[in-house]
């Protein structure tokens, strides 16, 4: 292990800790059910213990200066427990606006200490820009009713970032079929928005790295959901024995065993391609198609995965108080949210 | 088919057009599954009126109320409830699964209290096997039934019952012989829900709604009279049940399912799905899937006679419970992005709640797995594992 793996892992364990105490699953069930959709406690004590916030945001403006391998690590713990948070998001976005330097200097600093929530809009579709006014409805944004700024992806292939209080703005909140993540239209009508780079490689950037992200948290979820149907197979038990010892379930779980070492393998790899900087990697694709591929692979992953041990579960499955349900939700959700995977496999489709 | 049963088609479309149309209107379409909850006392009227145009129990004797309807009546009867829009069905445990038990395995005296509440459309009854050690093994139930007099007293506990909140009877699977095994020494008995020594409690599901429940029995009881078949013997009774429950409505079923899907397929033409070619490819194949389990309903029919054999009914049951499952998720990928919000409280589209609800279909009733292995067993004579 070099230095920043041990770095990583160490990380790991104490993101890992923090949600086992600070997440368990009652408080993660009062935290979808609040007005919020998440618990704003968890978040602004991640900031400020753990330095979540400042994760990515340089030095120089305060902030730890780890790049987007170490904003994956904490997005996989929080993927692993289903925990409603922006924190996933709010960690691309600080990396973004890392990457998009001297333009986002003051909101990097106010990164760096404060709890600011990000959310990400425009992954339904770009919002219309006009003589530098923002003008039209981001859909489905996750939970971007209680953020404290928006990332905006318009339509010219320009990131701006506004704040939901400027006039013009307007937030429709919407409970969400994934309880874990709320979602909301966000209007913005002529909204004046700086900005913050020229050229389109900020907007690629950020639409790869929400997949990116998406990708690891379904697959640390995928990983999680299967773990915990794995434990409950071997303890309960029908016609006298471990239902895992029958075969018909021993083979299903061992086909999702693989498609998980899978899932998770691309969701890592994707991380490293993008944390690289390199323009292709040694098959010559670059980010943007391997960002597609890990989504697409990671997603459907979860969905079957969850499908699968809702279904093992046989009648607690089905209920709300058992958790596997929120791992089928979240993993119907990803697969649509930030690109359909339908239509990210219709573009990849050009690489044949 | 024959002039009769065209004759008795239009007698049925008839009646449910005037009732659906007219003073049952508000009820046409609700209460399906996943919404088990809507307008409940509504839909018990319904039962009354279904009861009292002689439409519950049709393929019952005459002197039980029935109108010993044929098979196929019984199917063209399921046809065109489902397609007049008729409500989800508060007696459909009553019907299909109590009452056949009650003719086959039941006394001349059992015969004459309970089957005329059934027929009337009055009892509701719910299903009162599984338990927390004894689901896919239902031999391994628990509940205690004690006799005391001419009483049973029941001790234990039940779950997963659906419509046990709002049931008049249950029909319990429990354990008469305390030193018994498996599948011996248990009873069949027939328990009022309605007195002390018995509390239901409502279980939220995935879908945000409560239609099952655990049931618990705590010095619950009834006569012995109330038990169906011998002590002892309810194993064998309990089966009958299970075999009528994978039993006949199934063709009547498709029509509801072919509503499902043309909604489905419409959505997607409004909104583009349908030029998806991933999206039209699955909904073709939907369209196809759809069309064999009717040609082999309608195959399985043909040969049945009168009743449909418990093997016939592991593989229609995994077909269509498959299917329906894959139409859910279907479902939810056309909608995309409109998918992902639900209503206030957790308020489900109709594709939603069919995107979720159809996660049960593979469980209850005997499981994917459980039937697989019935098929294996009984159709290829694989040995058991
Ligand atoms: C919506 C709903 C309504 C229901 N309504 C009723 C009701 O009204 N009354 C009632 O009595 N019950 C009802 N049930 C219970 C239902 O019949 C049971 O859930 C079902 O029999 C499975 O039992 P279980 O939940 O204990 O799961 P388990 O038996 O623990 O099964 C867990 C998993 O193991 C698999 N498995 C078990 N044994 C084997 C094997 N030998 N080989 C391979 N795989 C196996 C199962 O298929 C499942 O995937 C309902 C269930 C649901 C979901």
């Amino acid at each position: 292990m070099n230095e920043d793996e041990g770095l990583r892992e160490e990380m790991r364990k104490a993101v890992a800790d923090f949600l086992r105490a600070e997440a368990d699953p009652a408080r993660r069930r009062t935290a979808m059910d609040s007005d919020d959709g998440y618990d704003r406690s968890l978040f602004e004590r991640g900031v400020t213990e753990l330095g979540l916030g400042g994760l990515t945001v340089p030095e120089a403006c305060g902030g730890l200066g780890l790049g987007f391998a170490e904003a994956a690590v904490v997005i996989e713990e929080f993927g692993r427990a289903v925990v409603p948070s922006p924190v996933p998001d709010t960690l691309v976005a600080a990396t973004v606006l890392a990457e998009a330097g001297e333009p986002a200097q003051a909101v990097l600093r106010r990164l760096a200490t404060d709890p600011v929530a990000i959310a990400v809009a425009g992954l339904a579709g770009p919002v219309g820009v006009d003589g530098g006014r923002l003008h039209g409805t981001a859909r489905a944004v996750p939970h971007g009713a209680r953020a404290d700024l928006v990332l905006v992806l318009g339509e010219d292939g320009g990131v701006y970032l506004v704040s939901p209080a400027e006039p013009g703005v307007t937030r429709t909140a919407h409970w969400a079929l994934d309880h874990t993540r709320r979602l909301a239209d966000v209007e913005f009508s002529h909204v004046p928005a700086k900005r913050l780079a020229p050229g389109d490689d900020l907007a690629r950037r950020l639409v790869d790295l929400v997949r990116i992200a998406i990708a690891v948290e379904s697959a640390a979820a995928a990983s999680a959901c299967l773990e915990a149907t794995v434990a409950y197979l071997k303890v309960r038990e029908q016609f006298g024995r471990p239902i895992g010892s029958f075969q018909a379930l021993k083979h299903r779980c061992a086909d999702l065993a693989v498609a998980v070492h899978g899932a998770l393998a691309t969701a890592r790899y994707a991380v490293r391609c993008a944390a690289s900087g390199a323009a292709t990697d040694s098959s010559g694709d670059d980010v943007a198609t391997v960002a597609a591929i890990a989504k697409t692979v990671c997603t459907d992953t979860l969905m079957s995965v969850a499908a699968d041990c809702l279904q093992l579960h046989g009648g607690v499955g089905f209920t709300f108080e058992h958790d596997v349900h929120l791992y089928l939700k979240r993993g119907k959700a990803n697969q649509v949210l930030a690109g359909r995977n339908a239509q990210l496999r219709a573009t990849l489709a050009a690489k044949l | 088919m024959t002039a009769d049963d065209a004759e008795f088609r239009a007698e049925v479309r008839a009646w449910l057009t005037e009732q659906l149309t007219g003073e049952f209107a508000d009820v046409a379409g609700l209460g399906g599954e996943g919404r088990e909850d809507e307008a409940l006392d509504r839909r018990r009227e319904w039962e009354r009126r279904l009861g009292a145009g002689g439409w519950i129990g049709l393929g019952w004797p005459v002197e039980h109320g029935g109108r010993g309807a044929s098979l196929a009546q019984q199917v063209i009867f399921h046809e065109e409830y489902a397609r007049a829009n008729g409500p989800g069905r508060l007696l459909h445990m009553s019907e299909q699964l109590v009452g056949p038990t009650i003719l086959a395995f039941g006394s001349a005296e059992q015969k004459r209290r309970f089957l005329p509440g059934i027929t009337a459309g009055e009892t509701l009854w719910c299903q009162g096997y599984s338990e927390p050690g004894a689901g896919s093994d239902l031999a391994g139930v628990r509940t205690r039934a004690v006799r005391e007099g001419d009483e049973y007293v029941l001790t234990g506990q039940k779950v997963w019952t659906s419509l046990a909140h709002v049931a008049d009877w249950c029909f319990v699977l429990a354990r008469t012989d305390p030193a018994s095994a498996r599948h011996t020494g248990l009873s069949y008995l027939l328990v009022p829900l309605d007195q002390p020594g018995i509390e239901v409690r409502p279980i939220k599901q995935i879908t945000g709604t409560s239609e099952f429940n655990e049931v618990f029995f705590d010095g619950a009881r009834t006569p012995v009279a109330n038990r169906v078949g011998a002590e002892g013997d309810g194993w064998r009774v309990a089966m009958g049940t299970l075999g009528f429950e994978r039993g006949v409505a199934t063709l009547g079923q498709q029509i509801g399912f072919r509503r499902e899907l043309d909604h489905v397929v419409a959505l997607a033409r409004r909104n583009g799905a349908f030029d998806e070619p991933e999206l039209r490819d699955r909904l073709v194949r939907a369209w196809i899937g759809l069309r064999v389990l009717r040609y082999t309903a309608v195959s399985t029919l043909r040969s049945a006679g009168s009743s449909v054999s418990g093997l016939e009914a592991s593989l229609s049951k995994l077909q269509w419970a498959t299917w329906r499952r894959d139409l859910g998720e279907l479902a939810v990928d056309v909608l995309g992005e409109d998918a992902l919000t639900v209503g206030e409280s957790y308020g489900l589209s109709p594709e939603q709640t069919l995107f979720l609800f159809s996660r049960a279909d593979t469980i209850y009733g005997g499981s994917n797995e459980v039937q697989r292995n019935i098929v294996a067993e009984r159709l290829l004579g694989l040995p058991r594992g």
